[in-house]
Parts: C-alpha cells; sequence; structure tokens
C-alpha cells in the first residue's frame, strides 16, 4: 500500500481480491491484531471513478470560490496543545505579574497599616514583616516577641505601660522602616505613605537623614515595651499571695492566662497548684 | 500492501498529507487527489464499519462535501483525517437515519460469529481472517467500541483526535477501544497469548497518543 501511495500516479488503480488479508506481514501479538484488522478493514482499492467525482467536485468548488469560504470552529483541527500551551503561558505570566504586584502591594502597605489597626505597642508590626526586618536592630525582635505578650498582660490587667510615643512618630517609624525595606529591593513606596513620608522629613532629600533619626529615636522608645514583661513577671511572682485573697475572681484567672502565655516555663508550676488551692480556699 | 503491518501505518503519511493538502487548499487538483488517495482507505473502512456495503456511496458524498469545503479546513495532516473522518460520519449517521424511515434488510447478522477456535496459534488464527470476517467482528461490537477501534486502527486517529469526531471525552474513546480490541482478540479465539497481548498494547499505544 505505502508504495502505491507514495508513488501516486494511476498504479494505484488495481482491484484487489476481497481475502487478501491472508498472508499479511503482521509482528507478534498486540500490534499483530491491530495490523490485522487495520489490513482487513482498510479498503486499499481506489476506485478511480470515486477519486474522479471528488476531484471535479474539488475543481467546481476552487471555480466558483466555494473554497474562500470561512473557517467555521469544526474546521480547525489545528493541534491542540500548541494552543493549550500559549494559553497556559498567558495564564503563568499574568499570574506571575499578579503576585508580583501584590507583593509590592503588600510589603508596602502591611508595615504601614498595622499602627491603625492595634493599639500601639507595636507588637503586630514584627510579626506581620519581622523577617525582612535585617537592617532593624536586633533587640526588636525580642521585643516584638515580648511586648505581643505584654499586650496581652496589659489588655488583661489594663495595665497602661503600653505606647511610650505619640502615633504620628510610629507611623513615620513604619513608613520609614517601609521605604528602608523597598528601597532594598530597588522599589517605591505607595504614593499615599511615600507622601506621607515626605511630608514628614521636610522633602525628598530630607527622607533618609529623618528616617535615621526616626529609627534612632524608636529603638530607645522601644525600652518600655521591653520593661512591661519585667513587670509583668514581677506581677506574677507576686500573685501566689495575691490569688488567695482575691478568692480566684475572674481577673485572677485573666492573670493566670496572661502569664501562662508572656512568661512561659518559670511561672507554669506555680499558678497552678495555686489555682487550685485557691479554690478550694475560697469555696468553703 | 508489502511493507506496513504496522496499526498505525496510516498516520506515516501525515506529513504527506499535510502538504498535499496544503497545496490543494491553493488550487492544485494534483495535490487533492492525492490527499484523496491517502484518505480514502481508511475512511472507505471507517465507512464499512458503520454503513456495510453502502459504504461507497456515503464516502462519494462525504467527498464532495470534502472537495466543497477544503477552503474552511485549517490543520496537518493528521488533522485532515481527523476532519474528513467527522465529515465522513456525519454523513454515515445521516444515511442511517434514512435506513431507519425506510428499512431495508439487515446486511449482516448471522454466521458472522462462527470464529476459528480451534487455531493452535495466533498466527494461523490472524492469517484466516478475510475481510469480511473482520468487518463482522468489528461490527459485532457495541457501536462505541467499533467505531473506537475503526478510528484508531483502520483511520489511524489518535485518541483525542477520536473523541473530537465522535464528541465524546478522551478517555471515554480510550477505553472503549480498548475493550473493543480485547474482544476481538478474544473473538478470533487466541484469548490466552492475544487477550493478553492486546491488554499490554491497549495500555501502551493508547497512553502514547497525544
Amino acid at each position: 500500500m505505502g508504495e502505491r501511495l507514495s508513488g501516486g500516479g494511476t498504479s494505484g488503480r488495481r482491484h484487489a481480491h476481497p481475502d487478501a488479508v491472508s498472508g499479511h506481514p503482521y509482528t507478534d501479538g498486540d500490534a499483530g491484531l491491530e495490523a490485522l484488522i487495520a489490513a482487513a478493514v482498510r479498503q486499499d482499492v481506489i476506485d478511480a471513478e470515486a477519486e474522479q467525482r471528488a476531484v471535479a467536485a474539488f475543481r467546481t468548488a476552487r471555480d466558483t470560490g466555494a473554497h474562500r469560504a470561512r473557517t467555521r470552529r469544526r474546521d480547525d483541527w489545528r493541534p491542540r496543545e500548541r494552543r493549550a500551551r500559549l494559553s497556559m503561558r498567558a495564564t503563568l505570566s499574568v499570574l506571575a505579574a499578579g503576585l508580583t504586584l501584590g507583593g509590592v502591594a503588600y510589603a508596602a502597605m502591611g508595615p504601614g497599616a498595622s499602627p491603625d489597626g492595634d493599639d500601639g505597642t507595636g507588637g503586630s508590626r514584627p510579626g506581620t514583616s519581622a523577617p525582612d526586618h535585617a537592617q532593624q536592630p536586633s533587640t526588636s525582635a525580642p521585643s516584638a516577641t515580648e511586648s505581643s505578650a505584654a499586650s496581652a498582660a496589659s489588655s488583661a490587667s489594663s495595665a497602661s505601660g503600653g505606647p511610650s510615643h505619640p502615633e504620628s512618630a510610629q507611623d513615620a517609624e513604619a513608613h520609614c522602616s517601609a521605604y528602608e525595606q523597598v528601597k532594598a529591593q530597588g522599589r517605591v513606596l505607595d504614593a499615599p505613605a511615600w507622601q506621607r513620608l515626605v511630608a514628614a522629613a521636610g522633602g525628598e532629600d530630607e527622607v533618609e537623614a529623618y528616617c535615621a533619626s526616626v529609627t534612632a529615636t524608636a529603638v530607645p522608645s522601644a525600652g518600655p515595651g521591653t520593661s512591661l514583661p519585667s513587670a509583668g513577671a514581677d506581677r506574677a511572682t507576686a500573685r501566689p499571695d495575691r490569688t488567695p485573697a482575691d478568692s480566684s475572681g475572674g481577673t485572677g484567672a485573666d492573670d493566670g492566662a496572661g502569664d501562662a502565655a508572656g512568661n512561659g516555663t518559670g511561672n507554669d508550676g506555680t499558678p497552678a497548684p495555686t489555682a487550685t488551692r485557691g479554690g478550694t480556699g475560697s469555696r468553703p | 500492501m508489502g511493507q506496513g503491518g504496522k496499526p498505525r501505518r496510516a498516520q506515516a503519511y501525515d506529513g504527506e498529507l499535510g502538504a498535499a493538502v496544503e497545496r490543494a487548499q491553493e488550487g492544485d487538483e494534483a495535490a487533492f487527489a492525492a490527499a484523496y488517495r491517502i484518505v480514502q482507505p481508511g475512511l472507505l473502512g471507517y465507512l464499512r464499519g458503520l454503513v456495510g456495503e453502502d459504504a461507497e456511496d456515503v464516502a462519494s458524498d462525504a467527498w464532495l462535501e470534502i472537495a466543497r469545503d477544503l477552503g474552511r479546513f485549517k490543520g496537518d495532516g493528521a488533522g485532515f483525517r481527523g476532519w474528513t473522518a467527522t465529515i465522513a460520519r456525519h454523513r454515515a449517521l445521516d444515511h442511517l437515519r434514512r435506513q431507519r424511515v425506510r428499512p431495508r434488510p439487515a446486511v449482516l447478522e448471522a454466521d458472522v460469529l462462527e470464529l476459528p477456535g480451534t487455531h493452535s496459534t495466533h498466527e494461523q488464527a490472524l492469517e484466516s481472517i478475510s475481510t469480511e470476517r473482520a468487518l463482522d467482528m468489528v461490527r459485532g461490537l457495541p457501536r462505541d467500541q467499533a467505531e473506537a477501534v475503526l478510528l484508531r486502527v483502520v483511520v489511524g486517529l489518535d485518541g483525542p483526535a477520536s473523541a473530537r469526531v465522535l464528541g465524546k471525552r478522551p478517555g471515554a474513546v480510550r477505553t472503549a477501544a480498548y475493550r473493543g480490541l480485547k474482544r476481538l482478540a478474544r473473538e478470533l479465539g487466541v484469548a490466552g497469548a492475544a487477550g493478553e497481548g492486546v491488554t499490554d498494547d491497549g495500555s501502551r499505544t493508547l497512553g502514547e497518543s497525544k
């Protein structure tokens, strides 16, 4: 069959006997079955008349301009993979662009937005972007965990050890840290934050100097934050004396939770027994 | 008929076919004839499986439509096989619908399945098969299996193209072809060896088909 087809021409128009498949070459086993079916069912004899009718129809269609008809969806048999690959590439690039833009927006927005959100201890700010604060003084990392514990303690006991510097200073600090972060990556802060920072610094060229001064004052100002846990610890050590007297009220339970979260292992042993003791002691 | 023997031999001419179609779309009459000679054997075999002895008439109808709409087609040689098979199938289904309105005596049935079960070897069983018997066997399959086997083995389409011709999911067509081939092997009386062979072959070649 192959030679005839590649040879083309009239050599193809011979008539086959119907049982021509016997003796057809086939390979072993499975391939043999498919080859057998193919050889038996394929009609390798070309009817010259039928071919001429088809060619005549082709000629007519060509000469009447039918071949300029538009391609419908069902006429498009171009390989699917190419189109799929294209659309996949487009999807991926859109996704990558979205992630990049989202990352920029998030990096610029995250630290700047946090002071508005919480009570001003700054505990949540390092939490959102702590891994990126390479240039921050190393004390900020411990102060972050401590101050978050402190905020829990202070919210429980309503102790006012929290914000020591005003809101605007915090804002500037946040913007500065965001600015440094973004600057290190060669990008620009998002516009409102940047303009506020420029306004606060008093000019675009002053930003770095301004930020240097802000962060310099900010590091000592974190001091109260670090002092809080020590106060909490003092309270915690003092508490065993106090809790029985408090008759294990609501505040006692709150303190216990705050301490357990804030002060770790050291106090874990003592509050638990006192709590049970206080409970039994207060009941009768 | 000498060299082939491979079930995929229809695809061996896809490059040639694609070039011929391209030239035919530019108006080359001889190229259209060449494309006809490459496609027609498989197409006619497929139609024989669908409509039996009326295959030649249905094929003529299909080719009139192919010749008319050639300018619309976009794709390569393999795509042209799929496109023409789709047109031929629509013509065949039209034909069957007309037949159902005016029924005619059934073409086959009966003695078709008295198959050689006594052959000692695979080779003998396969060698003895005739065109009629092979067609009858294929037509004895459930419709979806028969069409899947014909498109794959006789027309030479890959899985996705067969699925598009049939308007089904590729997985369903793959399963149908596999079951059909397995059943054909069993009916050939070589269930042991060939059945396993077809099982292996089915998973391999169907898997490799794009």
